[in-house]
């Protein structure tokens, strides 16, 4: 079943596939599209450039390609406009300062990772007596390495676990011949001071820790 | 001279064909092969719920046994697709409930599915056997409990990744007493407490179980009782997996997992304490899936955990993973098929773990079956990406999230489109994509020359003009669904491309610069598409027509237009009115 050929709109006159575009956007309008089936194949239409090629889904085609840049003219083509309204708002969750549905990750494990409390699966938590708190991340560094890391403190529940984890968190910056190496751990508290880890009763201490550092004392 | 084929041999043929496309050739060969087909086609799937209406397809298929149909479109999982959109089952139950009363199997995803709903299905289908309801919502457990109460010959019950409504955890407690004919139940997503007893006597009654996956308030200690009555599961849920440290608990629950010499998967494992993991280490052997997404564990506890299952065929996990887990994972796991890492921080602006483009490429190199990727990650590297594709030409789908949008190449700061590109050309297969990072129109020209076989294809923040949507339009032979969001892509690729649009079920195009007057041109040209423009700001006729619209959902459909649309969306057809200014 052949529909017909081009829709005119009115005021609008189809144009043809000038010429060809480059894919690297230079100014010089060259590109060569696939040539499927030739939509209009009445010689009439413009040949200077040569290969006037629009591609076609063997039917109908309701705007013809007219091989315009974007950019090339006023400034409220499409792409311009989305430009200004894409560059510097877009479509940002007023509260969070993110993009709302980006990350693409499902409601479940938002809920789960973005810590908002609430939703029908974390309320039964509540009966084994556990309260939900809020994320926990606290930036540790380890002297003498550049990167730092960051932990969740949700997840420990002690200092003798927290400094395993550390541990091995940070063993691969072992230097190879040192077996022996102390770790101190301090860190920084609501007040702005360092402190040393383990002196507070644990509680304490995730009420207070802004951020850690591990301290390497070879024997 | 007729010597016509027997219509009782071809029906006895036909029973063997259970695919939906080689029935559709069946049905194309003449007239009465398209009669005797249609009489014994069992199971329908409908891709887009609006694509038809229940009346076509009861007309066409009388004896239908079994309905799977989709709803709403992907990016609603993402918060894209505003509430009371549509994609409500009631009038498909309703008009089956009177057509088809031995209907066996009903599998929705992504639809509304109301406590009416449910209740009219128990009550009207006397053989009624497998509800699986993925990503519905809409429904309270006293829906649920209608079907338990009233599904007598019940064999699964799935409810995955479903919002419930959670008035009362008794809903279990409706299966009666003489229903002993479940195989699969899954009840991970509900909140409530359900009583324990009678899960424990349900399950202990049915000898047929093979899936029990189990909600976050089950508690840990009281699994090995569900374990020790159902030895013969093969896929298991576990509910927390947190328990007070205590000896008693741990050898009770590593007996009762030994004693599971079925287990094939498992998951759950929601607030996991890393001591009571090695209570499971006796099933890692023989584990072929592995769904840890849910489970903060550390990088240590995860590498030895993965690094015991070396049948592993399947392994959702976390990014905590890191790029030494993912290392160990690789050297283990050799059959490994589908790998899938979620991000653990993914609104916080700066890395929170080790994992890092190298981990995908590990894996990628050690694991041979690996065809199935989802990755989420905050740099890349074109370099990176051609090894991928050159390790991995037997790519079926690749999803790739960078948390950043636009990120370029980190190495080199150029567009990912050489990577991406590597990718659609040495993955000859590939059915599925996305993609992330800066990308620019090349990529798509790349795609659309290479990608013959894709089916489906996710775009966000990407391209730089109309040319990018006309490459994949244009050149994507076999694409079915097309979804974009925040790219420059206006109306020229897509009104020069309309007649492409009936070849695939649906495009969705959220952010983008398609104009209202483009949108109106579609529906108004293209009968059989249905246009629908959904945007929150109003009428988009109290705007002027070069206005683009907020989102715009476009798919084929024998139905005609919809008349369930909320206030906010509408639909272009041929009674729009053209105006140009």
């Amino acid at each position: 079943m052949e529909l017909e050929l081009g829709l005119s709109l009115p005021n609008h006159t189809p144009i043809m596939m000038k010429g060809l575009f480059d894919l690297n956007c230079s100014s010089d309008n060259e590109m060569e599209l696939k040539k499927n089936k030739s939509f209009l194949d009445d010689d009439d239409h413009d040949d200077e450039h040569g290969n006037v090629e629009v591609e076609s889904n063997n039917s109908l085609s309701l705007f013809l390609w007219s091989g315009r840049q974007p950019n090339d003219e006023e400034d409220d083509s499409p792409q311009e406009n989305w430009r200004k309204l894409h560059l510097n708002d877009g479509e940002i969750d007023e509260e969070n300062h993110e993009i709302v549905g980006w990350p693409p990750i499902n409601s479940w494990r938002r809920e789960l990772l973005h810590h908002h409390p609430g939703g029908g699966w974390m309320v039964g938590n509540h009966r084994r007596g556990e309260c939900l708190r809020t994320s926990m991340y606290v930036k540790v560094k380890m002297e003498g390495v550049a990167i730092g890391r960051k932990i969740d403190l949700r997840l420990y529940n002690s200092y003798h676990t927290l400094s395993n984890a550390l541990i091995e968190m940070f063993a691969k910056y072992n230097v190879i011949g040192r077996k022996k190496v102390d770790y101190t751990i301090l860190y920084q508290d609501k007040e702005g001071d360092w402190m040393l880890a383990g002196d507070v009763p644990w509680e304490a201490f995730i009420e207070s820790v802004q951020r850690m550092e591990i301290l390497r004392n070879e024997k | 001279m007729g010597y016509s084929f027997p219509e009782e041999a071809l029906e006895h043929v036909l029973w063997f064909l259970s695919s939906d496309k080689d029935r559709n050739s069946v049905s194309l060969v003449c007239k009465s092969w398209y009669e005797i087909e249609r009489w014994c086609r069992r199971r329908v799937f409908v891709g887009n719920c609006y694509a038809v209406t229940p009346e076509i397809v009861i007309r066409r298929f009388p004896e239908v046994r079994a309905l799977e149909m989709k709803g709403k479109p992907h990016f609603a999982d993402f918060n894209l697709v505003p509430e009371g959109w549509g994609a409500y089952v009631y009038p498909w139950i309703s008009a089956m409930s009177v057509a088809y009363p031995w209907l066996e199997e009903i599998k929705l995803k992504r639809m509304v599915v109301t406590d009416e709903s449910l209740e009219l299905i128990s009550k009207s289908f006397k053989n009624f056997r497998v509800l699986v309801l993925s990503s519905c919502e809409g429904f309270t457990t006293d829906g649920l409990a209608s079907i338990a109460a009233n599904c007598s010959n019940l064999r699964e019950l799935d409810l995955r990744d479903s919002e419930v409504e959670d008035l009362s955890g008794h809903w279990l407690s409706h299966f009666p007493d003489n229903c002993t004919s479940l195989v699969s139940l899954n009840m991970s997503c509900s909140g409530s407490e359900v009583s324990f007893s009678a899960l424990e006597r349900l399950v202990a009654r049915c000898p047929n179980l093979r899936t029990l996956r189990l909600n976050r308030a089950v508690p840990l200690e009281k699994l090995p009782n569900l374990l020790r009555r159902a030895p013969q599961l093969e896929e298991l849920g576990t509910g927390a997996y947190s328990a007070e440290i205590r000896s008693d608990i741990y050898s009770n629950l590593a007996e009762a997992f030994s004693f599971c010499k079925q287990l094939k998967g498992l998951s759950g494992f929601w607030d996991v304490v890393p001591a009571y993991l090695p209570a499971m280490y006796s099933v890692c052997s023989g584990l072929t899936s592995l769904n840890l997404s849910y489970a903060t564990l550390q990088c240590p506890d995860l590498t030895k955990l993965v690094s015991q299952c070396h049948s592993l065929q399947r392994l959702w996990v976390l990014d905590y993973i890191e790029d030494s887990g993912l290392e160990a994972l690789s050297a283990s796991c050799k059959d490994l098929q589908e790998l899938r890492v979620f991000p653990s921080d993914p609104f916080g602006a700066e890395p929170n773990v080790f994992l890092t483009e190298q981990g995908l490429v590990s894996v990628s190199e050690g694991c041979p079956k690996l065809q199935s990727v989802l990755y989420f990650c905050r740099q890349m590297s074109n370099a990176a990406l051609i090894t991928i594709a050159k390790n991995r030409p037997n790519m079926i789908r690749f999803r790739l999230c960078i948390i950043e949008p636009q990120v370029p190449d980190y190495l080199t700061l150029e567009p990912l489109d050489t990577g991406f590109g590597a990718i659609v050309k040495s993955c000859k297969e590939l059915r599925r994509l996305s993609m992330s990072g800066l990308l620019t129109d090349r990529v798509f020209d790349y795609i659309g020359t290479h990608a013959k076989k894709l089916e489906m294809l996710s775009i966000a923040f990407a391209g730089d003009s109309d040319l990018g949507l006309h490459h994949v339009l244009s050149g994507c032979d076999s694409l079915r669904k097309l979804e974009i969001r925040d790219c420059p892509f206006g109306d020229k690729a897509l009104l020069a491309n309309a007649a492409k649009l009936e070849t695939m079920r649906s495009l969705w195009m959220s952010s983008c610069s398609v104009s209202y007057g483009a949108c109106k041109l579609l529906g108004q040209k293209m009968p059989r598409l249905n246009v629908e423009v959904i945007d929150e700001r109003g009428p988009p006729d109290s705007r002027p027509d070069s206005c683009p619209v907020e989102k715009l959902y476009v798919y084929r459909t024998v139905g005609g237009r919809r008349i369930d649309m909320p206030g906010y969306v509408w639909t272009m057809d041929e009674d729009s009115t053209l105006e140009f200014s």
